[in-house]
């Protein structure tokens, strides 16, 4: 995997280009220190990561996205949690790291990463979907293909929305359907799962850990909108 | 006040010493550049800006381990983004002792 960095901080440039040392096939090609640089690069040369501080001298890391003809993907590096928000609004944005950046989320970021990559050919593979979602008891039947099948409500982790897809990711497989998030919602039970994101249904029981304004369930990192965060807060059981 | 340390740049380098004496090298030449930026735009009133150096300053002292400094650098950038210099006596205390710190290592 190709990647560049982009950050005015020499330190933090040296320091991020050290910890990708660390993790196989991830290749550092290029570091630039403002946005147009990296432009004029990424006119003529193709990537599949960027590492982007979101102060960059010239442009905002947001302005600089929008500038992108073709947007690979994106892991921004901040110490601005504010931020975190507005950057999971754009698609080709994967993670939000806070400086300083540790190994461990390091490593983490490229494992989801790549799940997404893999996502992605299984959304080319899968052909048609029938956008039919039905409800039996606590099993859900998803229509794939003109076959019915089944899965337990309970191993649900998230739900994504993807344009007019949703992603279904229980424990252990993604399931691709054509169906909007008001129709899966609908049938999930409420004391179980909860909308967090505009773009995000987490199964409640999944939760491994909530930092700031990001759930942990597994190897996905979800947004948690401010606005819900007091009504999930609400419903753990904290000591 | 506590005070800096390297156990951070030393955590990253994990006995890379070619990379630790890289790291600090970079940070004796960003440091001071960034204080004379910050210095610059207080003095011509200009907060903003001088939050997007505090902002960069900040991130020296994670780097330096300095849990204090990086709060009130904290507490400075969002004060200043917000038209005011209240923390600027403090901050710039810290300043002094991370320049003086740097020239030591």
């Amino acid at each position: 995997m190709n990647a560049i960095i982009i950050d005015d901080e020499l330190t933090f440039v040296a320091i991020l280009k050290k910890l990708c040392d660390e993790i196989p096939d991830l290749n550092i090609v290029a570091t630039f220190e403002n946005a147009t640089e990296a432009i004029k690069y990424l006119n003529k040369q193709e990537v599949d990561l960027i590492f982007l501080d979101m102060h960059l001298p010239d442009f905002t890391g947001f302005e600089f996205i929008q500038t992108l003809k073709n947007q690979p993907k994106i892991i921004v590096i901040s110490s601005d949690s504010k931020l975190a928000i507005t950057a999971f609004e754009y698609e080709c944005i994967v993670d939000y790291i806070e400086k300083p950046v540790k190994l461990s989320r390091l490593k983490k970021s490229i494992e989801k990463l790549e799940k997404s990559f893999n996502d992605e050919d299984f959304e080319a593979d899968a052909g048609d979907f029938v956008d039919d979602v039905e409800d039996v008891e606590n099993t859900l039947f998803i229509n794939i293909n003109k076959k019915l099948i089944k899965i337990d409500i309970q191993n649900i982790n998230i739900v994504v929305a993807k344009g007019d897809y949703i992603y279904i990711k229980t424990e252990d497989k993604n399931h691709i359907v054509h169906a909007s998030m008001k129709k899966i919602l609908d049938k999930l039970p409420n004391s179980t799962f909860m909308k967090v994101h505009r773009s995000y249904i987490i199964n409640l029981k999944k939760i491994d850990e909530i930092e700031e304004n990001v759930i942990y369930i597994g190897k996905n990192v979800i947004p948690l909108s401010k606005l819900v965060k007091p009504q999930l807060i609400s419903r753990l059981n904290i000591l | 006040m506590g005070e800096p340390n390297l156990d951070y740049i030393r955590k990253i380098a994990n006995g890379d010493q070619e990379f630790f004496n890289k790291l600090i090298k970079i940070v004796k030449f960003e440091l001071p550049n960034e204080v004379d930026s910050y210095n610059d735009y207080m003095q011509r009133g200009c907060f903003m800006q001088a939050a997007n150096i505090v902002h960069k300053i900040k991130h020296k002292a994670i780097i330096l381990s300095w849990e204090d400094a990086y709060q009130i650098a904290a507490t400075h950038e969002e004060n200043l983004k917000a038209g005011s210099n209240v923390d600027q006596a403090s901050f710039d205390n810290y300043l002094t002792a991370m320049l003086r710190y740097i020239s030591t290592i």
